[in-house]
C-alpha cells in the first residue's frame, strides 16, 4: 500500500513542479492573509496579545482550504480521480497518497508563514522549535486528514467550493483550539510543559482517530 | 389538514393559558437562608433590592413562546410536505392506472 | 402510518399542553426564582438534542455499511430534529443564563461543545440540501465524523473555566421539581419519536413517488 501511496505522491509532485500553480497561489494567498491580519490588528507596531498563534493557524487553515479545493479540482478536470479509483490500487492507498501531497504543500506554506508571523506580530514563535514543530505537524496532519477526505468526497457534488469549508471547519474545531492554545503556550515567557504536552497528546489522538476513520470511510464514500 | 389546523389552534390556546398562569404566579415566601458572615458578596435573588433585579417574566415567556413557535413551525412544515407528497402519490397512482387501462 | 402513531401523537400533544400547568405547580428554586422554570423545557430539549445526534450517527454508520435507504431516511430525520432541538436548547439556555448568570453566553465546555455540534448538524443539512445527487453518502460520512468528534470537542473546550450546573443536579432534585422535569422529559421524548416517524414517512412517500416517476419514464 505504501508503494501505491508513494507513486501517487510522486505523480502529484511531478505535476506540481511542472506548473507550480497550486504552490504559488497557496503561498501567495497565505502571505496576503497574514498581511490583512497585520493591517487589521497591528497598532503602533504591536499586535494583539497572543494574537500571533491564532493568526498563524487561521492563515494555515484558509490556505489549506484553498489548496484542498484546487488539488481536487485539478483531478476532477482531468478525470484522473476516476482513473485512480478504477486502477487496481487499494482505496486507502489513494487516500494516503493524496494526503501526503497536501501535507507537503501545507508544510511548505508553514515554513514560510511561521517566520512571517513571528516578524509581523513580534511573537517569539521560534523560541521552542521542537515543540513548535510537534504542534504544527500534528495539527496540520489532523486538518489535512479530514480535509482530504471531504475534498475527495465533494469532487462530484454541487456547490463543492463553498461546501468544503462549511463541512471542514466545524469538524476541525478541536484542531484549531489545540493548535492555537498549544502555540500560544509556546509564546509565554515560561514554558509550561504540562500544558503543551496535553495539547500535543490531544492532537496526536485526534490524528490517529481521524486518519483511521478516513481510511475506513474512503472506500464507502468514493463508490457510487 | 383541517383537523390538524383545528388541533393546533386548540393546543396553542391551552398552552397560552398555561404560560400566562405560570407567569402570573406570585413567588411564595421562602424560608430565608441566613447569609453567612464570610460570604457577603453573594446575595440570594429574593434579598436583592428590587431595582437591581431583572424582570424574569419576559425571559420566561420569551423562552416558552420560542419553544412552541419552533415546534409548531416544524410540525406544520413536515405535515404540509407530507400532504403534498401524498397528493402527488395519489395523482401518479391514478395516472398509472389510466395508462394501464389505455 | 403505524397503528401506534395517532394515540402516541395525541398523548404527546396533551402532555405538551398540560406541561405549563405541571411546571407551574413546581416549587420555586431558591436562588433563581421564576426564571429557573425555563429549565423544564431547556434540559429535556438538550437531552433530545443529544439523542438525535446519536440516532443520526448510528443510522449513518449503518447506511455506510449496508447502503439500505431506510437508514439514510432515519439519519436525515434525526439530523433535522438535531437542528430543531439544538436551536431550542441554544436559545432557552441563554435566556435563562441572562438572569441566572448575568450574561447571555459564556464560552464554557458544555455550551461551546453544543454550539459546535449544532453547527455540524446544520452543515449536515446544508450538504444534503445543496450537495446534489450522491450527497447521502457524503452526509453520512460527515455525521460519522461529527459523532466521533464529540469527545474531542468537549475535551478541547473543557480547558476553559466552566460555570454550567453540574450533572449531579438532576438526581438530587426534590419531588416537586423532579416530577415536572420527568414529565417534560417524557413529553419531549414522545415528541421526538412522533416527529421522527412523521419525517421518515415523508421521505418514504417521496421515495415511492420517485420510483413511480421512474417506472412512468420507462414506458
Amino acid at each position: 500500500m505504501m508503494r501505491v501511496a508513494w507513486l501517487i505522491l510522486r505523480k502529484d509532485l511531478t505535476v506540481e513542479v511542472r506548473s507550480r500553480e497550486i504552490a504559488y497561489t497557496t503561498l501567495f494567498f497565505a502571505v496576503s492573509c497574514v498581511l490583512v491580519f497585520a493591517f487589521a490588528l497591528v497598532r503602533e507596531g504591536r499586535g494583539p496579545e497572543d494574537g500571533a498563534a491564532g493568526i498563524l493557524w487561521i492563515a494555515v487553515m484558509f490556505a489549506g482550504n484553498l489548496a484542498l479545493g484546487r488539488t481536487f479540482e485539478r483531478e476532477r478536470q482531468s478525470e484522473t480521480l476516476r482513473a485512480l479509483l478504477l486502477a487496481p490500487a487499494s482505496r486507502p492507498a489513494v487516500y494516503v497518497g493524496k494526503l501526503l501531497g497536501i501535507l507537503v504543500l501545507l508544510f511548505g506554506t508553514e515554513l514560510l508563514l511561521v517566520p512571517l508571523v513571528a516578524l509581523l506580530f513580534q511573537a517569539r514563535l521560534l523560541a521552542h522549535p521542537f515543540w513548535l514543530i510537534a504542534i504544527m505537524t500534528t495539527g496540520t496532519v489532523g486538518f489535512a486528514a479530514v480535509g482530504t477526505l471531504f475534498a475527495a468526497m465533494l469532487v462530484r457534488a454541487r456547490s463543492r467550493d463553498v461546501l468544503l469549508p462549511v463541512l471542514l471547519y466545524p469538524i476541525t474545531v478541536p484542531v484549531i483550539i489545540a493548535g492555537v492554545r498549544g502555540t500560544a503556550t509556546l509564546l509565554q515567557p515560561e514554558l509550561e510543559t504540562g500544558i503543551i504536552r496535553f495539547w500535543f497528546a490531544l492532537l496526536v489522538t485526534f490524528d490517529v482517530v481521524f486518519v483511521t476513520l478516513a481510511l475506513w470511510t474512503f472506500e464507502a464514500v468514493m463508490t457510487d | 389538514m383541517k383537523m390538524l389546523k383545528r388541533w393546533c389552534a386548540v393546543l396553542s390556546l391551552v398552552l397560552a393559558c398555561g404560560v400566562f398562569s405560570v407567569a402570573a404566579q406570585q413567588p411564595s415566601p421562602q424560608p430565608q437562608p441566613q447569609p453567612s458572615q464570610q460570604n457577603n458578596d453573594w446575595i440570594p435573588i429574593n434579598q436583592l433590592p428590587p431595582q437591581e433585579q431583572m424582570a424574569a417574566a419576559p425571559l420566561l415567556i420569551g423562552a416558552y413562546v420560542f419553544v412552541l413557535v419552533v415546534l409548531f413551525a416544524y410540525v406544520f412544515r413536515v405535515a404540509r410536505r407530507l400532504q403534498s407528497v401524498q397528493q402527488e402519490l395519489d395523482r401518479l397512482g391514478s395516472t398509472l392506472k389510466q395508462g394501464g387501462r389505455a | 402510518m403505524p397503528k401506534w402513531f395517532t394515540p402516541v401523537a395525541v398523548m404527546c400533544g396533551a402532555m405538551l399542553a398540560a406541561s405549563p400547568l405541571v411546571i407551574a405547580s413546581a416549587d420555586y428554586e431558591s436562588t433563581m426564582g421564576l426564571v429557573q422554570k425555563i429549565f423544564y423545557y431547556h434540559m429535556p430539549s438538550a437531552w433530545m438534542f443529544l439523542i438525535a445526534a446519536m440516532v443520526c450517527g448510528v443510522a449513518s454508520i449503518r447506511f455506510l455499511a449496508t447502503g439500505d435507504p431506510r437508514h439514510d431516511r432515519t439519519a436525515l430525520a434525526a439530523g433535522e430534529l438535531l437542528v430543531v432541538f439544538g436551536l431550542i436548547t441554544l436559545v432557552t439556555g441563554p435566556l435563562w443564563a441572562r438572569k441566572a448568570w448575568g450574561t447571555f453566553w459564556i464560552w464554557d465546555a458544555r455550551t461551546t461543545s453544543s454550539l459546535v455540534s449544532w453547527m455540524i448538524g446544520c452543515a449536515y443539512l446544508i450538504l444534503r440540501r445543496y450537495g446534489g445527487p450522491g450527497s447521502e453518502k457524503l452526509a453520512a460520512a460527515l455525521a460519522l465524523f461529527g459523532m466521533a468528534n464529540v469527545p474531542f470537542i468537549y475535551i478541547s473546550v473543557n480547558y476553559w473555566r466552566t460555570i454550567h450546573p453540574a450533572t449531579t443536579v438532576v438526581p438530587k432534585l426534590p419531588f416537586t421539581m423532579g416530577f415536572p422535569l420527568w414529565f417534560c422529559v417524557t413529553t419531549f421524548a414522545l415528541l421526538f419519536v412522533v416527529l421522527l416517524k412523521l419525517r421518515v414517512r415523508v421521505e418514504e412517500q417521496q421515495a415511492q413517488v420517485d420510483a413511480l416517476y421512474l417506472s412512468l419514464d420507462e414506458r
